[in-house]
Formats: C-alpha cells, structure tokens, sequence
C-alpha cells in the first residue's frame, strides 16, 4: 500500500506532508514528556528493526497458495502505545522510501498517515484500547487485533483511493478504484489480523507481563487530539490545494511576474539564434495550452508528437551517453590515482 | 528466488547503499541540507508534469545519470532498486492503458492512445523520482543525514529512533534469517512460513527484541543516555552547495517550462 | 581511587535474590575476577555497580556514592563494556558511537569528537572510525565497545565476559589491552586463562553470595573449591 511520487500532485502530497508532519510533532512531544520515555526509546528502536525484519517472512495462506506478510501498525501499537508506535512507523516508512525505494519521498507524508497514523493514532485508541486492554485475555487480544488490523487497512485503503484521484494521475474511476481496493485490504486485514493476533498471544503466553505492562503503561492519546487532527488537516488540505493546485501555472506565473514574460527575454545579436529555438518551443502548442488554463494543460499531450518521440530518444541516448563517459572517466582515475 | 537467500539479499542491499554513502566524491562532499533541497525541488517537479507528457520530463534524466556518474553510484544498483519499486506505478498506469483507449495521434501507421501516454509517462517520472531519492541516499552519508535532520529542528527522540531502528536493522533480519533456516531445516528443506506457525516465529524473534532492547537500554543508560540532545551547530552552505542547487533547480525548472525534447526532435528532422 | 562495597543485594521486581549482602574491595589499578556459575550473579552484580539495576546497600568510590549522578563534565566513575558488543554498539558508525557517551556528559561537540578520535588512536582502531558495527569482526567490535566506555574516561571498568565472541587472536590482542588499561578493573570471566594473565585477584559468587577470594593462581587449581562454587577447577 506504499504509495509512489509518480501518482501525486504536488497539492496532496504536500498536504499529506504537513499533516503527517503534524502528527509527527505532537507525537514526539508526548513521548519526551513521558516519564519512561528513556526505556522506550531503545524498545522503539529496536521493534521498528523487528518490524523490518519481519515483514520481510512471508508465510502461505492456506487454502489460497499465495503468501502473506505482517504490517506491523496495530502490532506496534499494542507493544508501545499510540505515540510511540507512530513514531517507529514513521523511521521505518522513511527508512524503506530512502534506502529501499519502497514509497515515494513526495509520497512518504501520504504513506505516513495512511500506514500510521490510521492504525497507531486513530484505529489504536478507538477500536483495540477498550476492547483488549482494560483486561487482557487471549481471545479479547485477538477480537482487537483482527477487528483493528481491517479497519486500519480499510481506512488506509481508502485513503490511498482518494489520494490518487485527487492528484488526477491515475485515470481510474473512483467507484472501480474503491471495488478493487476495499474488498482486497478486507482479506488482507483478516489475514494479517489472524497473525497479529497470534504474536500478541504467543508474548501473552510466554511473558504476560509485556503485554500487561503495556497495557498499563500505554497513555491515551488525548481526547482532544483526534477532533483536531482532522479540523487541522481540512483546513491546511484546503488552503494548500487552492494554492498549490494552480502550482504548474504559478510557476509560470511566477517566472511571467520576474522575467515580465514566460519567454525569457534577451537582447543582443548573438542569442537570436538561441532566441528563435526558445521561441519556438515557448510557443509550442502544449506550452500555450497552459494560458488556455489547467484543464487545457492537464488533458492535452504537448505539442507535435512526432518531434516529441524523436526528441526523447536522441535526448535519451545523449544524456546516457554523457553518464557513460563520466563513469568511465571516474573509473579510470580512480584506478589510476 | 529462494526464501533464504531473500534475507541474504535485503542485507546486502543495506550494505551496499552504506559503503557507497561513505565514499569521497564531489557529490557526497555537498551539504546534505543542499542535497534535500535540490532533490525535494527535482521531485516537486516531477511530479508537476502534465498527465500526458510523455516527452517533456526526458530531459530531467540529466540529473540522475550525472549525479549517479558524479557521485560514483552504480546505474546497476539504481536501476535493481527501480524495479523492486516498479509494480504499483505499472499497475496504475495499466488501468490508465485500459481506462484511457482515445486516440491522440499516429505513429508510422498505429494508433497511440492517451493511454499509452499516460503509462509511459508515468513510468518515466516514477523512474525519476526513485532515482532522485536513492542517489540522496547513496551520496549523503547517514551520520550526514541524521545532523541534517538536527539542524532541520525535526525532534530528537525522532532522531535517535532513526540511528537505533537503522543500526539494528542487519541485526534484526540477520536473527530473522537463522531463525528461518532452522526452521525450513525441519520442513523438510525450502518453504515459507506456515501461516500457523507465524505466532511462535515471530513471537520469538519479537522475544528476543524485548530482550536485547533492554540490554541496549541498559548500554546507553551506563553511557549516560538521557532523552535531550546536544543541538547541530548550524554549518553553513558552501559556494558548492549553492552552485549544486541552482544547477538542479534551475534545469529543472527550465526544462519543466520549455519542451527541450520536441525542440530537439524538429532539430533533427531539419538535419539532411 | 579504591571502589568499597559493602553489604550489597540486588533484588529483582520479582523477589530473585540475585546477589545477597555482598562486601569486597577494588584497590586502584587492581584487577579482580569475579567467577561463577550462570546465575550465580555476576552480571546482576556488574549492572548495579554501572547504575543500571537498583541495589541496597552502600558502594563508594573514594567515599562517593556511586549511585549519585556526576556533574556535568565530570567522568563517571564507572565504565562497563558489555557482553555481546551488538548491544553496546547502537550507533550507526563506531565514531558516533564513540561520541556518544562524552557528548551525554556535556562536553560538547568539539570536545567530544576530540576525546573520540584519541580514544580511537589509543586503541588502534582509527581506520574503523566511519565503519558500520554490522561490518566488523567480533575482536574489532569488541575494542571499539571498550573504547566507547573509555572515551568517557572512568576511574573504574566493569567487563561482562570480554572474551566471548573472541578467536584465539583476538583473545590474545584484548588481553595486551587489558594490561594496558590502568584503571581498576572487575571482570566476569568464564575465561580462566585469561584471569589468570590478566587478574591479580579473584571472587568467585555462588548463588548471589561471595563463596571464595584470594588469588587466581591459589583458586583455579582446587578443585573442592571450584567444583563448591560451580565450576570446573583448571588442570596443569
């Protein structure tokens, strides 16, 4: 469910940004104010690498044949809190999108409320706290497991639909989108539900007093948090998208306010030449639909394609090229010096 | 590929993004804050291009093939890591394929659909993006970019989360890893998990988590470990630093407002 | 500095009596094994000595509690390298590692990064400095542990099994460390060999409480001795 750069709009993504980034904050806040936030620091620590790791065993689903893997929100959650486990969520979502390409840089905002704050923020406190945690047994763990696990996927799931309709990238319409992606996460969620349910139990068997001191050590997020979680990020989703969603445009419009116009202006005989190839590309078919305004540029591929297709490849094969050469070059004096 | 050798592989991974982080080019010698700007601006950028604009964002490979080149990271590595990152994008830009049949123009004789367009488009610019960020990640060395996030005021217990979560990392899927041989041994040779068995698998590697938790706690804590941080002093960018990001920026910017591309296909239509 | 300890239990929050009412002294640069059998409370004893685990009774350094926290700047006075280095080295790269434990006393980055590079070249291990713990072999982790715990210049070194995870060069390369070290030492050794060149006294624990001192040469070779506390007496 990691979402990738390529399917946002710069509007969404940098909202998802500033929520995740919010979040992020107050999160931090609660857990250096909280007593024992030295000792959890390292189990933080260390749990985000357990995660990784095991998120990385795949087991078979039977009856299915295909495999399966934990995610870890709700697991995290039930081990450490609601702020705490956020924040592990958000170092292992950063470290998968840098070191492992799995999610997008643009997309880490999205993912982080989607696979965190869903489950650690908002599933956690609401749906697994009050069943499995006043008094702990197995079969109350496993109700609140597999109960939170779906609606965090649901959630999450549905998020996802509507951040990828709301950028415009993806040309999927929303109801086939939602009848693809709900009912899969559903099963998903039941699966992963199962065998999160059946760590917690198996800690609740062999140490009971983990999962007994986490759960008199968990701190509630507080009541007036959620509320305004979401009231925060209406309003900054509103304000950005009004502004960034003409973004394209308002760079152009930016350059048009510095330069007084889109085409760069210069005088002087030696760069007519230069002169005329910009003009022309200035008033290439695909760039004046921009004027049109964004429907036009949104929906209109740019300008003659043919000279688009053949650009692309010799740009392509020359810039490879380049990069051949300076490697070669790199190697040769690395070799010799 | 074999289950075992999926753990031997991710480990790798981490490795070889770690040794090509410390080396000593141009590149990893910039200021890391210059590094994220650039990039964070490359992507913004990116990701601004139309739906159908298939061709206009080719130029932006420029700063990927010659900072990869620059900055000595293997295209190899680059583009091994694109195609783990690969599935969703093509499976978005498929339905598009599917979604999107309009034709908007011919080419030598076939069709091109708005589609297609769309497709290709967007695997260019995932393509892009996944390379932006990798080649941050291998030219910036961690220590780099943790001090970075310092001076950026992001918090301090995030950070330390970062530093442990990322040194445990090997660790962790090294257990994970001899925990699965032993395991596969006793299913009679090669296979996953049994969904059955996953409680107790992973139970134990989660047991033993807590436990060597608790000795790392108690490590840091003999080591003076208490939550609040010395701050970064602020380091200032170089000459360097700004050349690197009005290079990137600027050419980005350039090549998303001019179509550099079509202007160089009617360049070389005009050729004899 | 001498280290007194006097009547000193450790119990845990489970009611374990892990060491009972215990009472010895560590004279300045004496190096004393502490012998026993899993259990016996060698480590329980280590960790409250480091200030980890609550205790009772008195341990003093010159007069100085050693439970109280020193000023800012001030070394602490107790150093412990740990049994398996993967827990001690929690930073991504040695040198960060090394820093650590003077940048949490107050030193500031200079000065820290400073006592760093230093400890680093003491111990030979500077080329290491920018290396991932992941990547290096267990006698390279295990001098870049003690050089984590010596950065923060303490007055007396607790080790928790040095020798493990250790081949026989290695062994060989800690115990010329060892006898470099100045400071007052207490080692938990399973290692009798290496106490032998390394200790000039030994304490041998048997269920939390002191069953045997005196000197290693005298302790190793009895075997009523050590088959009494647990372990097996060294052969000749």
């Amino acid at each position: 469910m990691h979402m990738a750069d390529a399917l946002l709009s710069p509007s969404v993504g940098t909202t998802m940004w500033a929520v995740a980034a919010g979040a992020a904050a107050y999160a931090a806040k609660r857990t250096a104010g909280d007593e024992l936030c030295e000792r959890k620091i390292p189990l933080m620590g260390v749990l985000g690498s357990f995660v990784f790791a095991a998120q990385m065993i795949n087991f078979t689903i039977p009856m299915t044949g295909s495999s399966g893997h934990i995610g870890g929100g709700i697991l995290l959650a039930a081990l450490l809190g609601a702020c705490p486990s956020f924040l592990t969520v958000v170092v292992i979502l950063a470290i998968q999108c840098l070191f492992f390409a799995d999610g997008g840089l643009l997309a880490l905002g999205g993912n982080i409320v989607n696979l965190g704050l869903v489950p650690c923020l908002v599933v956690y406190p609401l749906v697994y706290r009050p069943i499995a945690e006043r008094i702990p047994s197995p079969r109350r763990i496993t109700a609140a497991s597999i109960l939170g696990v779906v609606v965090s996927l649901q959630l999450g799931a549905f998020l996802v639909v509507l951040e990828t309709l709301l950028s415009g990238v993806a040309e999927l319409p929303f109801s086939a989108f939602l009848m693809l992606m709900q009912p899969i996460h559903l099963a998903i969620g039941v699966v992963e539900g199962i065998v999160t349910a059946s760590i917690l139990c198996f800690v609740y068997a062999s140490r009971p007093e983990i999962i007994e001191g986490a759960a008199s050590q968990n701190r509630p997020v507080s009541r007036a948090a959620l509320p305004a979680f979401a009231a925060a990020a209406l309003l900054v989703g509103g304000a950005l998208s009004s502004f960034a969603s003409g973004l394209p445009d308002g760079l152009e419009w930016a350059v048009g306010k510095i330069a007084g116009s889109p085409e760069l202006e210069a005088a002087g005989v030696a760069y007519e030449q230069a002169a005329e190839i910009q003009g022309t590309t200035a008033i290439m078919p695909g760039y004046a639909f921009a004027s049109e305004g964004a429907e036009g540029a949104e929906n209109s591929p740019s300008g003659t394609p043919v000279a688009g297709v053949t650009g692309g490849v010799i740009t392509f094969l020359t810039i490879a090229a380049l990069g051949g050469v300076i490697s070669r070059f790199r190697a040769r004096r690395a070799h010799s010096g | 590929m074999t289950h075992t050798s999926n753990f031997a592989a991710k480990i790798r991974d981490i490795y070889s993004i770690e040794s090509i982080s410390s080396g000593n080019s141009v590149l990893h010698r910039l200021h890391p804050g210059a590094k994220i700007t650039a990039t964070a601006f490359f992507l913004a950028v990116v990701v601004s291009f139309g739906r159908y604009d298939f061709s206009r964002p080719v130029p932006l490979l420029s700063y990927p093939v010659l900072a990869a080149a620059l900055g000595g990271v293997p295209y190899a590595l680059l583009l091994r890591r694109f195609s783990l990152a690969l599935p969703f994008c093509l499976l978005a830009g498929t339905a598009n394929l599917y979604f999107d049949r309009a034709a908007a123009f011919t080419l030598g004789g076939v069709a091109v659909s708005f589609g297609i367009l769309s497709l290709f488009s967007i695997l260019l610019r995932a393509f892009l993006c996944v390379m932006a960020v990798l080649i941050l990640a291998a030219a910036t060395p961690f220590t780099h970019l943790t001090a970075q996030l310092e001076r950026m005021r992001v918090p301090s217990v995030l950070i330390t989360l970062f530093e442990v979560t990322y040194r445990y990392l090997g660790t962790l899927i090294d257990e994970a890893s001899s925990m699965y041989t032993a395991y596969s041994l006793r299913c009679g040779g090669e296979s996953r998990v049994k969904m059955r068995d996953m409680g107790s698998f992973a139970g134990q590697l989660l047991l033993r988590s807590f436990d060597r938790a608790e000795r790392v706690y108690a490590a840091m804590k003999c080591r003076g470990y208490r939550s609040c941080r010395v701050r970064q002093e602020r380091v200032p960018f170089a000459a360097a630093d700004y050349a690197y990001m009005f290079l990137v920026c600027g050419s980005a910017l350039l090549f998303r407002l001019t179509d550099v591309t079509s202007a160089v296909g009617r360049l070389a239509a005009r050729l004899p | 500095m001498t280290l007194a300890v006097r009547s000193l239990s450790v119990v845990y929050p489970d009611g374990t009596e892990a060491v009972k009412t215990l009472s010895f002294e560590l004279g300045r640069g004496e190096s004393v094994a502490l012998i026993g059998a899993n259990g016996a409370g060698k480590t329980s004893l280590l960790l409250a000595l480091a200030g980890v685990l609550p205790f009772s009774g008195t341990a003093e350094a010159e007069g100085i509690p050693l439970g109280a926290k020193p000023p800012v700047g001030a070394s602490h006075r107790v150093g412990m390298v740990f049994q398996n280095p993967d827990d001690q080295l929690f930073m991504p790269t040695i040198f960060r590692d090394v820093v650590f434990g003077p940048r949490n006393m107050g030193l500031g980055d200079e000065e820290s990064a400073r006592r760093a590079e230093e400890t680093l070249r003491e111990l030979n291990i500077a080329h290491l400095r920018d290396r991932s713990p992941l990547k290096l072999s267990g006698g390279e982790k295990r001098i870049a542990s003690i050089a984590a715990v010596l950065a923060m210049t303490p007055s007396f070194l607790l080790f928790d099994e040095p020798t493990a995870f250790l081949d026989p060069r290695a062994r060989r390369g800690l115990i010329g460390i060892m006898k470099r070290l100045g400071q007052a030492k207490l080692i938990a050794t399973h290692d009798f060999t290496f106490a032998l060149e390394t200790c000039e006294r030994a304490i041998l624990l048997k269920d939390g409480e002191m069953f045997a001192v005196g000197e290693p040469e005298a302790l190793f070779f009895d075997r009523a001795v050590m088959e009494g506390c647990g372990v097996e007496e060294i052969r000749r």
